[in-house]
């Protein structure tokens, strides 16, 4: 089951298409990635989903409703944590947990407590006084507390030093352990999202370009190098599914899309005969940066 | 409700500081009021510089107040903003109807009803008696609530205080350009239509300020709510330029007509004056005064100021017809004294014998040919006219010595100090505080004169009110201080006027007696004078007129 749905959900700003018919589907139970670039339409579409700003086209289904009839039922089920959301900055974060506490039902005092230590958040010390890693971790244990079905993250690492960063990490792979909780994080911080998800949606331009499982994802993207031993090298017209092709001296180096044990030595074998064949797995990073620069070649590619 | 309540404890900490100094703010207002109340000197231009300097203080705290307030207002929005995708609450099960009760009721709670606690003790000090309570208590909500609203409207359309501050100002220049076209309407339009379209604009302000509202809270769809805002705002000002139709008599409240007053009768004497060459509004008029007077009028009410619309018709067949006001002449004969009688127990006997000057008038602009036409040919004049009717009470019979204090309903009377001056004259200094009945000074453009403080006569009067002589100001110093007006007054008394050579004591025996005259209702009357006719007058008394036609005045 499918704890969000959209369906052709599009967010135009005047001329500037920023969401384009978006198709996407977040499983129950997953840690679900979207990626992208800045600009890529990330926040935009979450800020659909929580009913912060409405579609010009399409619909999401959040917990089995339209995100524009969310109503505070269902907001007792999701917790948010974004870098632009306004705290009240003023609290301590003892009084932050004490407001938000009456609005949620199930609200775990154990839990609170247990998340506080964990991530050693001074109870009696303001928000405006913390460092943003530990804000970011305020605002996390507030909308973990209550045992949301649905986590959604938008941008937590943003403006984190790496420690920091790790911290988080640490925090929400732990409370992960904790709670059978949905989570949707978008993030261009590539590593922290590899370590965390278990599904990935790439975005770019307001269109989505893939969504798989991470183990899917990692295990059909390989990095290729063939060393040439004075044989013939056909590198005209390679198959699609070979990216960043290129040679460097008797080095040929390429990305390829669709790997399959077996399959890709074999053409190897066929199209460079007697070269010595060298296939790695690739970082999340990796494939990310390949993915980018191949659309921006398709891209200076259409408009030539 | 328990989520309600705790939305609205979260906003009482937050903002309880400035509220604080909100407060103390408005309790150091109090404490100058009561300094008003209590300074005491020598020499009476120096008062006037001490009374000036504390006005001064009271008006800077108050402008703080004002500020602060609005501020206040403001910042309990933008806690909980309403517009933009960052708010915390968006995200959180907090509805926006939920949200809009707390809101609501904090701004009842921390703007409407904490003034009136704070000011009970001050109401309290002032001797305002449970009817004057009662006024002060509507009377302070009225101008809070306005407030609150006018600022809640801008508060729901911004996200923060800098974008309030400058949408404020754009707001303010926007409303004097509305008002500047208010008032260049044409001085044709009839009283009651002016009145039905400062009516019609406030219903309309009202009702577009809780739409926005309610829909920013709900949707925070704020493009929308800026579409309805400025629909509002452009259909304001057409009804305050075009709405066509007198509806006053209907939406506003005079009171009707007491039943005392069934037999009084209005009839004009036949007489006009031309007071004045031109009109400020427009030279090509000329002022028109035409005389009324007024029979069976008991001797506790007093008639006064209203509206008169009449057709003046000539024997050839020219009509003109026009809208004016009623006003009184002159003071000596002043319309107080005609409701003094009864409260107070004054013999007005043989002041009526004197009582020959010019009567209340008729006030009206006529053309400059209509003028010259009614010196050559007298016209027949129908019309109506509209009284307020006001009913005198006695609020205050202090013993004329320094020190002594009396006041009812409300009013106190304290006489500060007496000073006999080398010219035989007497100069007397009274402190006073006076309620405000509910609906005084409303901040919107409406003439509600019936519900306007009752003006006030004082006199002084010998124990057997045999002799008596109207004080009048010739100094005054007052400042409202949360519907408490507190008031300086220095009067003069000319001695000779209170000779009495048989009882040259019976000043040690004096009062000072204040009566208020409480607004209860209006008179409308029907009029006609077969025939108007010019008569000059000269100080206050008619003198023959000259023969013959005369130029039109002002040519």
């Amino acid at each position: 089951m499918n704890i969000i749905e959209t369906h052709n959900l599009t967010r135009r700003f005047g001329r500037t298409e920023a969401v384009h018919g978006l198709e996407l589907a977040v499983p129950e139970g997953s840690v679900f990635a979207l990626l992208g670039p800045n600009g890529a339409g990330k926040s935009t579409t979450i800020k659909m989903l929580m009913n912060l700003i409405a579609p010009t086209v399409g619909e999401a289904r959040v917990l089995g409703v339209d995100s524009r009839q969310l109503g505070p039922f269902e907001r007792q089920q999701i917790g948010y944590v974004s870098e632009n959301q306004q705290l009240p900055l003023w609290m301590s974060v003892r009084q932050y947990l004490d407001y938000c506490r009456p609005f949620y039902p199930a609200w775990d005092g154990e839990l609170e407590r247990t998340l506080l230590a964990r991530f050693e958040l001074p109870g009696d010390r303001k928000l405006q006084h913390l460092s943003r890693g530990m804000l970011m971790k305020a605002a996390l244990l507030s909308s973990l507390a209550y045992r949301p079905k649905l986590l959604v993250l938008d941008e937590p690492f943003s403006g984190l030093d790496p420690l920091v960063r790790d911290e988080f990490v640490r925090g929400l792979l732990e409370v992960s352990e904790l709670g059978g909780w949905t989570v949707l994080v978008s993030s261009h911080n590539i590593e922290e999202v590899e370590r965390l998800c278990d599904r990935i949606a790439l975005m770019d331009e307001g269109r989505l370009q893939f969504a798989e499982s991470t183990e899917t994802l990692l295990g059909r993207f390989r990095r290729v190098e063939v060393t040439l031993q004075d044989g013939p090298a056909d590198l005209a017209s390679p198959p699609p599914d070979w990216l960043e092709l290129e040679r460097t001296g008797e080095l040929v180096r390429f990305t390829v899309m669709h790997h399959e044990p077996g399959v890709t030595e074999r053409a190897c074998a066929q199209r460079f005969p007697g070269a010595a064949v060298v296939i790695n797995p690739m970082t999340l990073r990796d494939i990310f940066i390949v993915l980018a620069r191949a659309g921006r070649t398709a891209k200076k590619g259409a408009a030539a | 409700m328990n989520l309600t309540w705790h939305i609205l404890k979260k906003d009482f900490v937050r903002l309880r500081l400035p509220l604080a100094l909100w407060v103390i703010l408005m309790v150091g207002r109090f404490l100058v009021g009561d300094r008003i109340l209590r300074v005491e000197t020598n020499d009476l231009d120096a008062l006037q510089v001490t009374l000036g300097t504390l006005s001064a203080m009271h008006n800077v705290l108050f402008g703080l107040q004002l500020i602060l307030g609005c501020v206040l207002v403001a910042a309990l929005i933008h806690e909980d903003s309403v517009v933009g995708e960052n708010a915390w609450w968006v995200t959180r099960p907090i509805s926006g109807a939920r949200l809009l009760g707390a809101k609501l009721t904090g701004l009842v709670l921390f703007f409407v009803v904490l003034p009136q606690v704070v000011s009970l003790p001050w109401w309290l000090y002032a001797g305002f008696d449970g009817r004057a309570i009662g006024g002060a208590v509507i009377q302070l909500a009225y101008t809070q609530a306005a407030l609150s609203l006018l600022v809640l409207v801008v508060a729901v359309l911004t996200a923060n205080a800098a974008r309030f501050v400058a949408m404020v100002l754009l707001l303010v220049f926007a409303w004097m350009c509305c008002f500047i076209t208010f008032l260049a309407h044409s001085p044709d339009v009839p009283v009651g239509v002016t009145q039905t379209r400062a009516l019609a604009g406030v219903v309309l302000s009202l009702a577009v300020i809780a739409l926005v509202v309610v829909q920013q809270f709900l949707t925070r769809r704020r493009g929308r709510s800026w579409v309805m805002f400025s629909a509002g705002f452009v259909l304001m000002l057409v009804l305050a330029n075009f709405w066509p139709w007198d509806w006053s008599r209907w939406a506003l409240w005079r009171g009707g007509e007491p039943p005392a007053l069934a037999q009084v009768t209005v009839a004009p004497t036949g007489e006009v004056a031309f007071t004045k060459a031109g009109s400020n509004l427009d030279p090509s008029l000329v002022r028109m005064e035409m005389g009324f007077r007024y029979t069976n009028l008991p001797g506790d009410y007093s008639l006064n100021f209203g509206g008169v619309t009449g057709t003046l018709r000539w024997p050839d067949g020219t009509e003109k017809k026009r809208t004016g006001w009623i006003q009184s002449y002159p003071m000596a004969i002043s319309w107080h004294i005609m409701g003094l009688k009864a409260p107070a127990g004054i013999r007005l006997e043989e002041w009526q014998k004197n009582a020959q000057g010019r009567g209340d008038a008729a006030i009206t602009f006529i053309p400059r040919s209509y003028a010259a036409k009614l010196r050559q040919q007298a016209p027949a004049w129908t019309g109506e006219l509209e009284l307020a009717a006001y009913h005198g009470e006695l609020v205050a019979e202090v013993p004329f010595r320094e020190g002594a204090a009396d006041g009812r309903a409300g009013h106190k009377v304290h006489v500060m100090r007496i000073e006999h001056l080398e010219s035989g004259s007497l100069v007397v200094n009274l402190a006073e505080s006076v309620p405000i009945p509910a609906g005084d000074d409303l901040p919107i453009p409406l003439d509600l004169s019936s519900r306007r403080r009752p003006p006030v006569c004082y006199v002084l009067s010998s124990r057997d009110r045999t002799k008596f002589v109207l004080l009048r100001p010739y100094a005054e110093s007052g400042t409202l201080v949360n519907s408490v007006v507190v008031l300086r007054s220095t009067f003069s008394v000319n001695v000779a006027q209170l000779g009495n050579p048989a009882d040259p004591h019976w000043l040690d025996q004096a009062e000072v007696l204040k009566v208020a005259y409480w607004s209860v209702g209006t008179l409308v009357r029907p009029a006609h004078s077969d025939g108007l006719h010019e008569t000059q007058f000269r100080n206050g008394h008619r003198v023959e007129p000259a023969t013959g036609p005369k130029p039109a005045p002002g040519t």
